[in-house]
């Protein structure tokens, strides 16, 4: 096979892979666990909505809504009690936050202390971009000679 | 110039020392070593029944002294492990320690305190864990550290060993004994 030949198939074949693993995300497994029952449609949305944005301190890369760890079922039957007396989704924030902290909460919130957690990524693209600016540039001025036809002196 | 330009060049490897460093050390942190919420907050009272008698008694007995409140529960085998030392710190008797039982059967409770002595003044029942969730607990076994006001001043969660024991709780209860 050709050297372009192979690149190319490389490249759809990783394209593949990847577009497989996004599918694979989209169809979720059933839940592992006894789903809480509601009266209203409204308080099944609010359940799923909340236990979204809440982590499992169990299993910590998991949100309260997919784990099947014991403190995550007796969270959870905290979350759908307090929904079933009409308590709104700030009060029900509140309250896991009183006990167990802002690491409760999937996102953690934008505060002073988390300001490098979420503006991190974004400052060091700048910098990364900043150092390639400035690589770049300094290449060209470097090949600019080229241009002009002249070949560079070894 | 082309000092310059190495200095440049060796900034992507030195910022990767640097993360590497972080993310080196981390490697040793233990993910269950969430900091309390509680800390420094008035402890969550409870009325529960007393494991042993099956009366209801109050959490408020935990007040107007320094004590520890241990979770714990006979299907946890982490548990097992610090038992030997529950029963030490009971029969020093420097700080009283009183026990909720997590998510437990009684009967089991009970005949695990008969068998293996039993290092609480008073052991609480929590079965179904609202206790639990009031205080903030993740998992077993925790340790709470409660000064005179009924204050949480210290929570650690995990097996509690000797040394830990020593240079966490002790150390702050002699602060605390200094408090009012």
């Amino acid at each position: 096979m050709k050297n372009e030949q192979f690149h190319t198939a490389c490249f759809v074949f990783f394209c593949g892979l990847f577009l497989l693993v996004l599918l694979g995300n989209a169809v979720r497994a059933e839940q592992a666990y006894v789903a809480e029952v509601f009266e209203t449609q409204a308080q099944e949305a609010q359940f799923e909505h909340i236990t979204k944005q809440l982590r499992c301190l169990v299993c910590q890369n998991q949100t309260l809504a997919d784990s099947s760890a014991g403190l995550a079922e007796d969270l959870r039957a905290e979350v759908a009690a307090r929904i079933r007396v009409g308590e709104s989704d700030n009060e029900i924030f509140t309250f896991m936050v009183e006990r167990y902290g802002d690491f409760i909460l999937y996102n953690p919130p934008l505060k002073m202390t988390t300001a490098l957690l979420w503006l991190g990524p974004f400052a060091l693209l700048g910098i990364v971009f900043l150092i390639w600016y400035g690589v770049a540039q300094g290449s060209f001025r470097k090949n600019k000679s080229l241009f002009k036809g002249e070949r560079q002196p070894k | 110039m082309k000092r310059f330009r190495w200095l440049l060049y060796s900034l992507p490897l030195l910022f990767l020392l640097i993360v590497g460093a972080f993310l080196w050390k981390s490697l040793s942190n233990n993910p269950a070593d969430v900091p309390s919420a509680l800390i420094d907050k008035s402890m969550p009272h409870f009325s529960a029944s007393n494991l042993l008698t099956g009366k209801k008694e109050s959490s408020s007995v935990l007040q107007g002294k320094i004590a520890i409140l241990n979770i714990w529960a006979t299907w946890c085998e982490p548990c097992r492990q610090e038992y030997p030392l529950l029963l030490a710190i009971s029969r020093q008797a420097k700080v009283p320690l009183y026990g909720l039982n997590y998510k437990d059967n009684r009967e089991t409770a009970k005949n695990w305190l008969r068998q293996y002595g039993n290092p609480f003044i008073v052991s609480w029942e929590d079965p179904i864990g609202k206790i639990g969730v009031e205080w903030g607990i993740h998992g077993v076994p925790e340790t709470f550290l409660i000064d005179k006001k009924g204050v949480i001043r210290y929570r650690y969660t995990g097996v509690l060993t000797g040394e830990i024991f020593r240079k966490e709780f002790m150390s702050r209860v002699e602060v605390l004994q200094n408090e009012k």
